[in-house]
């Protein structure tokens, strides 16, 4: 790769970027000395992916005078804010995965990848994996496989991975992640949303790489996914990740109603065995806002739930804490009711989403009381179950959705 | 300024869903009583939801509105009645909001009489171009063979106008006169019109009338190919100008003359197929398809982009134009019994009256609109099954009010009744209290839930409005059938267009292999065979199938088959899977003599983990079992592929059929593969780990591995054992014995523990040796053991074995022989007194060297024990047994004794007659024998310890060693937890079961020969009693022998009468419960020693 030492000075977003092979945006980056640095790790791991490859880094406009001095890039801007980790429903006016798509068409990228991690954390290898199928062996979307505890991303567990799964029909777990590589393919289909709805919301890039019969594949890290803030809402997050979940997969309708089983996509890299398993986790808590919910949600439940669900849930409501397990079948209906509720619009959608926290604290607790002394990797074994459980009662998804009544068992 | 369309599909209108709606009948927006823009708007929602996504408004330009708006007076302007152009430019900016597009009127073919231009026309001086605006004559002879269309009203196509002194000629009403298309200014003029609307965004023009644009004497002055080059012309403007819009051609002609209005794809991208419409009428009354499949046979095919469009009925009458005479006559007589409903050529009646507001007919013919080819238009109203008014004028009984409520005036307007441009639909069964927007909304079953869930699956599936046609022909006629196809997607659809339950049998050969999905409900039905496919329909029901590809290629026989191609990836992580998992392994798991679950019904099968077996064609598998109560079970279920044949493979073992680049083959159980067998053995021999998907497998050897195996040149070629049981057994060679456990639990296996233990700590040299273990580990979790690898002892059969022999041989010699005077004594003494005496000369005469056997055994069971108990670590180190201890097991005891006579009483009514009474008998004991299960919690003396037993001892766990034995099968129960089984117990339960097993020899051998001759039971039964009694006792003399002074056994007799007492009652009652569930016929044995017993202790 080039190896003059790019110096930046600030940059028109609306100039014609510099042209680049791969274009890298450091959306985990913040300051000028973590960008610096980030630079420098990129360029590092992009050693040996071809002598003649240019590398851009992209960032926002405000870039300032930014000396890069490892290995040399061009700094092609960009008019984007950093990618939220949960993508917002709304439109977002500067979206960062749409931003660095036109950055890269004008570019003329091959590679193009957005990097969340923090410089902390970021090693060479986390650009080299995310670019190197895709330079090398044409892979259109490369998704992340973080180093996983047993208590990691339990969102994308519990719903996010299976429920994609069971529609798309691709074991990809990692598409909650924020490290993803692109190939100029994608950038150009997704570049053409304009002013499509759908298509300015990053994270569910991947429904529509698969339906475009894109080549997807995952890449081990070897860093962990960066651990959500503290104060994060759970009601919040619904909305914003099951929100957007749940109105693509009605916009995907025609398309996911038709796969029917799914299928493992190639991984680069293997994943290094877990670390000792997690402690206990004190499930009470969790198992008495599900008892409350149940009291004081019945009402919103009863409009989303069929009866025999509800049955279920209240024979759980009574079983002594240690005993407590949420069935995977049961769990995979009654996240696919709260999906036909939210197309339905039977209540209001938050409000909707806000009553499934209680099922969803259920089925944490259940989780963990089953994988407690568990290493990640028995840990994924419960969760292929689990996926397993989704993939086998689609049809019931297919069923209802295509005929909602209300008069089910 | 010109606007965009709303789409960027060029041919979006392939897959609309119109609704035709008048703006005067939607809503009233200002309360004047008539319909308008701005009521339109506030009722965009509802459309919208309803699922449509095409709106098409009926005229509502300048009009006098003496034929509904049809005669524009002024093309380039909103009627005032209506609203503004503002509030037109709001709606539609509001539907394109809402992804919804637009459909207008463009009328060309005429004007209203007060248009500028005919007002023009009329006064200007003959031959000038204003008067060529239109078209006229001095007489009214020209185009003689023209045919009237509105015969109700018109007596001829030509009216005298006084001012112009001259015939004006109009194929509609009199004062709709035509405009003349031979005028070039007439085509600029309404270039400048329709450029006017899609500058505006307007994304579709109905062509209304256009057949009509061109007169030529001596034709019929329809479809004329002037009118073709006119409309090529327009097109062409569209083309160059405005981008994704549709012009839809209103021909009512005959499919062939309507063909020329699709041109090459150059002239209208749709046209209303009007014939098919009263035939679909027509075949639901006949109950005949051939109306439907006739007019469709006679549809030409028309070019790639263009389409037809479809309804039920419209604005208009009901047009019988394009059917025969008779035809037009029958329907008169089925649809329209009161002249009043007729006008024209046709019928002025909604869909909902038409079908006498029968439910199934309305969704009978909705669903055959929108599974047709073509796309759909549907008449506002006919969502909600709205009735008419034939008793307004013309075509206006179709044309009332929308019905939003059940409030005044059906919700349309607030304005006073009188004020409505027309009255509402009042009658009580279509008016609107009855039937109404609000109802309906708040209904589940409603019509209009039943439409919108319609147009949601029909929008689903671009077949419906892109797909090829194909009509099928069933004998039935009452049945209609097609097939719809696009795209690799294949739908046949199915209706019953008889009132009554029709059976049919469709030709589906050229669908053979694909399994038939029910569309609405996602239902499989039966995969399609070459044989012809039955199916019921209910009366006006209707099928929709997706024609799906099975899961996997074609059945071969009774077995699935899986691609292999890309190895065993394909099998357990690609295509493969799913067969596995939905299909193969549930059928092959139950038919298994290892599967323990077969009680319950399998919910799921998943594969948990795998790896290939290196250097050979099979691989180990761990699958998970999900049953209907909801428990996980793991079973080890290794599998191999052949491509050769195998003739000695049992059907049994036959998982799939395979078929890859070596050909086909099959998938099947690997104990049944030679290289497989051998490889586990050397996983075991070298030690070798096996990393799988999630965890690792690991071949360890013992110790005694080397002796055990010898020679290591020495090939030992796999046996698999004859007799399959919860485990698998194979034998290499004469050496080595290798147990595969089926059923995987994680946790220290008990049997690999406590053999291993024996040989490698304990010395105790009457097991098979441990030789070395497969193990299955995921890091952190318990290990799991797969296989135990033991050495091989020379035997001559296991213990029950030959206890039989040696029955067989007893009752030979004792069938002759007087029964003995000492068995009173025998069968009236406690088996320890028994024990403690020598044997019996009766016993010693008749039984001969079997006691002595038996007294070995006793040796062996005692050394087995003080074995187990001479162990110090966590796992096998002994404890007493305390007090508090005794009075669980009596407890525990108690309970499983109370749950066997319940269970007994229950099953009483259908005991053999022969045991009937046994079993009363032993049920009027109940409480004395639960009174000797109660004593274990009296004994004062020590008890014993306890310590680990082999758990389920029986002749069956042992192996005849010539004169010796060796102790097998340490496992426990297999049906229960693994914690359980490796619990320490008193190690008189062991003695208790075989005492129970010397019984059942005993009997065993009785009832053999009691078969042949059944009148011999009072000769046999007291030598069965003599045998069991006296093998018992000579067992049980050697153990106590053996075990003297041992701590683990009571220290004094009243503690080892009640304890042995206590196990053997315990193990008596076990073995009733299992021949209450499983051999009725064998309830005798364990009731007559229960009886036996309970006689003792009086």
């Amino acid at each position: 790769m080039t190896g003059e030492a790019a110096v930046a000075t600030p940059v028109d977003p609306a100039a014609e970027p510099p042209r680049c092979d791969i274009l890298v945006q450091l959306a985990g980056c913040r300051t000028a000395d973590e960008i610096r640095e980030g630079t420098r790790r990129v360029v590092d791991g992009l050693r040996g992916l071809g002598d003649d490859l240019t590398i851009g880094i992209a960032c926002g406009s405000d870039c300032g005078a930014l000396s890069v001095d490892a290995g040399g890039a061009a700094i092609v801007p960009v008019d984007a804010a950093p990618p939220e980790r949960f993508p917002i429903v709304g439109a977002v006016p500067t979206d960062a995965y749409r931003a660095l798509f036109d950055a890269g068409r004008r570019s003329g990228a091959r590679a193009m990848a957005l990097i969340g991690t923090e410089v902390d954390q970021l090693t060479p290898g986390v650009a080299r994996a995310l670019l190197q199928p895709i330079i090398a062996d044409d892979f259109d979307v490369v998704v992340p496989v973080y180093d996983r505890q047993v208590y990691d991303g339990l969102l994308n567990a519990a719903i996010v991975y299976p429920l994609t799964r069971a529609l798309y029909g691709r074991r990809i777990p990692g598409q909650l992640g924020v490290d993803f590589g692109f190939s100029a393919r994608v950038a150009e289909r997704l570049s053409q949303g304009g002013q499509n709805p759908r298509l300015r919301r990053p994270v569910w890039i991947l429904p529509q790489a698969i339906a475009d019969d894109m080549r997807i594949c995952q890449a081990v890290l070897g860093v962990r996914l960066p651990a959500p803030p503290d104060s994060i809402d759970l009601a919040t997050v619904f909305a914003q990740v099951l929100g957007s979940l749940f109105v693509d997969m009605e916009q995907r309708a025609p398309f996911w109603q038709r796969v029917q089983r799914s299928q493992a996509v190639p991984t680069f890299g293997t994943a290094a065995p877990g670390r000792a398993p997690a402690g206990p986790v004190d499930v009470r808590p969790m198992i008495e806002s599900f008892v409350n919910a149940f009291r004081n949600l019945q009402r919103v439940w009863t409009i989303l739930l069929p009866p025999a669900t509800l049955v279920a849930l209240k024979r759980l409501t009574l079983v002594e804490p240690e005993r407590f397990r949420l069935p995977d079948d049961l769990w995979a209906r009654i996240v696919y009711d709260f999906a036909l509720g939210h197309r339905l619009r039977v209540i209001n959608r938050d409000h909707l989403l806000g009553a499934l926290v209680p099922l969803y604290l259920a089925w944490v607790a259940s989780y963990a009381l089953e994988v407690q002394g568990a290493t990640p990797a028995a840990a994924d074994v419960r969760i292929e179950r689990l996926c397993a459980a989704f993939e086998a009662e689609k049809p019931y998804l297919v069923r209802r959705w295509r005929w909602p009544d209300r008069f089910n068992p | 300024m010109k606007r965009p369309g709303s789409m960027s599909d060029p041919l979006w209108y392939k897959d609309a869903i119109i609704y035709e709606t008048h703006v005067k009948a939607f809503f009233d927006g200002n309360d004047d009583g008539m319909g308008d823009f701005p009521g339109l708007l506030q009722k965009l929602d509802y459309i919208q939801d309803l699922g449509v996504t095409c709106i098409w408004l009926l005229p509502f330009f300048p009009s006098p509105l003496r034929d509904d708006g049809y005669d524009i007076s002024d093309y380039l302007n909103v009627h005032p009645d209506y609203g503004t152009m503002e509030d037109f430019e709001a709606f539609l900016a509001a539907a394109h909001d809402r992804g919804l597009q637009v459909m207008i009127e463009l009328v060309i073919n005429h004007t209203s009489d007060q248009h500028p231009w005919f007002q023009r026309a009329r006064h200007a001086p003959p031959g000038s171009p204003e008067r060529n605006f239109y078209v006229w004559s001095d007489t009214d002879q020209l185009y003689r063979d023209a045919r009237i269309i509105f015969t109700d009203t018109e007596q001829s196509n030509w009216t005298w106008d006084p001012v112009a002194k001259a015939y004006y000629w109009h194929r509609f009403f009199s004062h709709q006169p035509d405009l003349n298309w031979d005028n070039p200014e007439v085509f600029e003029e309404i270039v400048r019109v329709m450029r006017f609307w899609l500058d505006k965004g307007v994304d579709a023009l109905r062509l209304d009338a256009i057949p009509y644009l061109i007169e030529r004497d001596g034709t019929s002055c329809e479809n004329l190919p002037e009118t073709h080059a006119i409309i090529r012309r327009l097109r062409a403007v569209i083309d160059e100008h405005y981008e994704g819009r549709m012009i839809l051609a209103e021909a009512n002609q005959w499919p062939t003359d309507v063909r020329p209005y699709f041109g090459d794809g150059d002239e209208c991208h749709m046209a209303f197929h009007f014939p098919v419409m009263p035939r679909i009428f027509m075949a639901l009354r006949l109950e005949d398809r051939l109306p439907i499949t006739d007019i469709m046979g006679q549809t030409p095919p028309i070019p790639d982009t263009c389409q037809w469009a479809l309804f039920l009925r419209n604005h208009d009458e009901l047009t019988l134009e394009m059917v025969t005479s008779d035809e037009r006559d029958y329907m008169y007589m089925a649809y329209s019994a009161d002249p009043k409903m007729r006008i024209n050529v046709g019928i002025r009646r909604r869909l909902a009256p038409l079908m006498d507001n029968n439910r199934r007919r309305i969704e009978l013919l909705n669903s055959l609109l929108f599974s047709f080819p073509g796309t759909p238009i549907i008449y506002y109203g006919d969502e909600i099954g709205m009735g008419d008014n034939i008793y307004l004028g013309d075509r206006n009984g179709v044309r009332t009010p929308m019905q939003w409520n059940a409030d005044r005036n059906g919700g349309f307007s607030r304005a006073t009744p009188q004020r409505l441009y027309s009255p509402p639909i009042m009658d009580p069964v279509y008016g609107y209290e009855a039937v109404n927007v609000e109802a309906q909304q708040s209904d589940p079953s409603s019509l209009l839930h039943w439409m919108r869930n319609m147009i949601a699956l029909r929008k689903l599936f671009k077949v419906f409005g892109r797909g090829t046609f194909e009509a099928l022909h069933p004998a039935n006629r009452k049945v209609l059938a097609y097939i719809r196809r696009y795209d690799g997607e294949t739908v046949l659809c199915v209706a019953n267009l008889s009132r009554f339950a029709q059976p049919v049998e469709l030709d589906l050969s050229a669908f053979e292999g694909l399994r038939p999905i029910e569309m609405l409900g996602y239902v499989e039905f039966p995969t399609i065979t070459r044989r012809p496919y039955p199916l019921t329909l209910g009366p006006y029901g209707f099928l929709w199938f997706e024609l799906q590809p099975a899961p996997e290629a074609v059945d071969l026989g009774d077995h699935d088959q899986i691609p292999v191609d890309g190895g065993w990836v394909d099998v357990f992580e690609g295509v493969g899977r799913e067969v596995l998992e939905r299909r193969a392994l549930p059928r092959f798991l139950p038919a298994q003599r290892w599967f323990a679950s077969k009680s319950h019904g399998i919910e799921r099968v998943t594969i948990r983990d795998w790896a290939a077996l290196e250097g050979t064609r099979a691989a180990l598998v761990l699958v998970d079992v999900q049953l209907d109560d909801s428990s996980v079970h793991t079973y080890f279920v290794p599998l191999a592929i052949s491509f050769a044949p195998l003739p000695e493979l049992p059907p049994s073992a036959i998982v799939a059929q395979v078929a890859g680049a070596d050909g086909h083959g099959l998938l099947f159980d690997a104990v049944h593969d030679d290289p497989a067998c051998a490889a586990l053995l050397t996983l075991i021999e070298q030690d070798r780990d096996l990393p799988t998907r999630h965890g690792i497998i690991r071949g360890r050897a013992g110790a005694g591995f080397d002796d055990a195996r010898g020679p290591r040149a020495t090939i030992l070629p796999p046996v698999r054992g004859a007799v399959e049981q919860s485990n698998t057994s194979l034998r290499f060679g004469d050496r080595l014995f290798l147990k595969l456990f089926r059923r995987s639990q994680a946790g220290p296996n008990p049997d690999c523990e406590v053999v291993r233990y024996l040989t490698e700590e304990a010395a105790f040299a009457h097991v098979p040796p441990y030789a070395g273990a497969i193990e299955y580990e995921v890091e952190g979790h318990e290990s799991t053991t797969l296989a135990m690898l033991q050495g091989l002892v020379a035997n001559q059969g296991d213990g029950w074995t030959w206890a039989l022999e040696e029955v067989d041989r007893y009752y030979e010699a004792a069938a002759l022989a007087e029964v003995p005077e000492s068995l009173a004594t025998l069968t009236s003494t406690p088996l320890l007194d028994l024990a403690a005496a020598p044997d019996a000369d009766e016993a010693r005469e008749y039984l001969g060297l079997a006691l002595d056997s038996a007294a070995t055994l006793g040796r062996r069971t005692g050394e087995l024990h003080i074995a187990l108990a001479a162990g110090t670590d966590a796992a096998f180190r002994p404890v007493p047994l305390s007090g508090g201890e005794l009075t669980a097991l009596a407890d525990a005891l108690r309970t499983h004794a109370v749950q066997t006579f319940d269970r007994l009483r229950a099953g009483l009514s259908s005991l053999p007659d022969e045991v009937v009474e046994s079993a009363a008998l032993v049920l009027g004991r109940r409480r004395a024998l639960l009174a000797r299960l109660d004593a274990v919690s009296t004994i004062t003396e020590p008890a014993g310890w306890r310590t680990r037993i082999h758990g389920d001892y029986h002749l069956g766990q042992v192996l005849r060693a010539k004169a010796d034995f060796v102790v097998l099968d340490f496992e426990g129960e297999p049906s229960r937890p693994l914690p359980e089984r490796r619990r320490r117990h008193s190690p008189l339960k062991d003695v208790a079961g075989m005492i129970r097993s010397f019984s059942y020899a005993a009997w065993s051998g009785a009832f053999t020969r009691l078969a042949r001759r059944p009148e011999d039971l009072s000769r046999v039964e007291p030598w069965a009693l003599l045998w069991e009694r006296a093998t018992a006792a000579a067992f049980l003399r050697a153990y106590r022998e053996t075990t003297d002074g041992q701590p683990f056994v009571p220290a004094g007799d009243q503690a080892w009468r009640i304890l042995l007492d206590a196990y053997v009652l315990d193990k008596v009652l076990y073995e009733l419960a299992y021949e209450l569930d499983n051999r009725p016929g064998w309830i005798r044995v364990p009731l007559t020693g229960i009886l036996a017993f309970d006689r003792l202790a009086r």
